[in-house]
């Protein structure tokens, strides 16, 4: 299931950065916001990065938590 | 005969026991399994099955109305009036399940298909040849060692896509390429001061479309030889048959 997951995100990522690389070529000057999607590429291939890339994600909202509790005190 | 010990009743009988009490073939299926877990479960207890075929039956035979089967063995006698003993009282339990589940619920089951003389292979080795066998057993111990699923074709050529894809030299090739792809951000046009001018724009495009094109054949490589929302039975150790949708060797050890 996992696995389907990450496939599927691949998918995505090829198809918008497909996309991204047309639209560069066609306005040169303009930036380039999808280029922050290929390192997914990489880690996508890359068993113990991906594990390291998905505790992040699963840790996010609480390193929020903790952001937001010493924001406010 | 009412006061004696109530008979047994299979799941299945007391689900048709409810649904007969209930509202009729209106009510909804969850309404009925419901009456089974509820209150309805302690009244099918007491209930005795009497089908259709055994009334007629009775009816020809000219006894009373509620005289039936069901009753003659809840009170641990046969038709003939004889005590039975335990096991005998087991195997009359046993065959009149048999016979309201073939009445009741086989009906409501899926059908066989028309192929029934093929029979689906009971082990994941099944049906292959000796060197075949080794081949895909090499691959499910690879697969349990880096935890990957078990869920992909295992004809010879999609073995050889696998491979390919998990080898060391085609995954390395992709990480190169990738890590390629990530340094053209530094020679691009919109790449600020680390811009270089012999990198235009057309070249820097095409290295990407490049890529891109390598990260797809990847991906196609990958699709080619696993299957996709695909289900497999697993009959365990312990002879329990299990439905997985990804299987790794740890549920089969």
């Amino acid at each position: 299931m996992q696995r389907d997951k990450w496939i599927v995100t691949k998918a995505v990522t090829i198809f918008l950065l497909f996309v991204g690389a047309v639209v560069a070529y066609a306005v040169p000057h303009e930036p380039r916001l999808l280029r922050c999607l290929r390192p997914l590429l990489v880690i996508e291939r890359l068993a113990n990065v991906r594990k390291i890339f998905g505790s992040i994600l699963m840790s996010i909202p609480k390193i929020f938590t903790a952001a937001l509790l010493l924001v406010r005190c | 005969m009412r006061d004696c010990v109530p008979a047994y009743e299979p799941p299945v009988l007391a689900a048709a026991n409810s649904m007969r009490s209930g509202a009729g073939p209106s009510r909804s299926r969850g309404g009925s399994l419901a009456g089974i877990v509820g209150g309805d479960a302690a009244r099918a207890a007491h209930f005795t099955p009497v089908s259709p075929a055994a009334r007629r039956n009775e009816r020809r035979r000219g006894s009373s109305g509620d005289r039936s089967f069901g009753q003659f063995h809840g009170s641990g006698r046969g038709l003939s009036g004889k005590r039975l003993s335990r096991e005998e009282q087991l195997q009359v339990d046993h065959n009149e399940f048999n016979d309201h589940f073939n009445r009741l619920a086989r009906p409501l089951l899926p059908r066989q298909s028309s192929k029934r003389n093929v029979r689906a292979p009971r082990t994941l080795l099944e049906g292959l040849s000796e060197a075949d066998a080794v081949r895909l057993a090499a691959v499910y111990m690879k697969d349990g060692v880096h935890g990957r699923t078990i869920l992909h074709r295992t004809d010879p050529q999609s073995l050889k896509r696998y491979h390919v894809y998990h080898g060391k030299l085609w995954k390395g090739f992709v990480v190169v390429v990738g890590f390629a792809q990530l340094l053209l951000a530094s020679v691009e046009p919109t790449a600020g001061w680390l811009s270089d001018e012999r990198w235009s724009n057309t070249t820097t495009f095409i290295l990407e479309l490049v890529c891109l094109a390598i990260f797809t054949f990847d991906l196609a490589l990958n699709l080619s030889f696993r299957f996709m929302n695909r289900k497999l039975l697993v009959r365990l150790s312990s002879g329990v048959v299990r439905c997985y949708r990804r299987v790794s060797l740890r549920v089969l050890l």
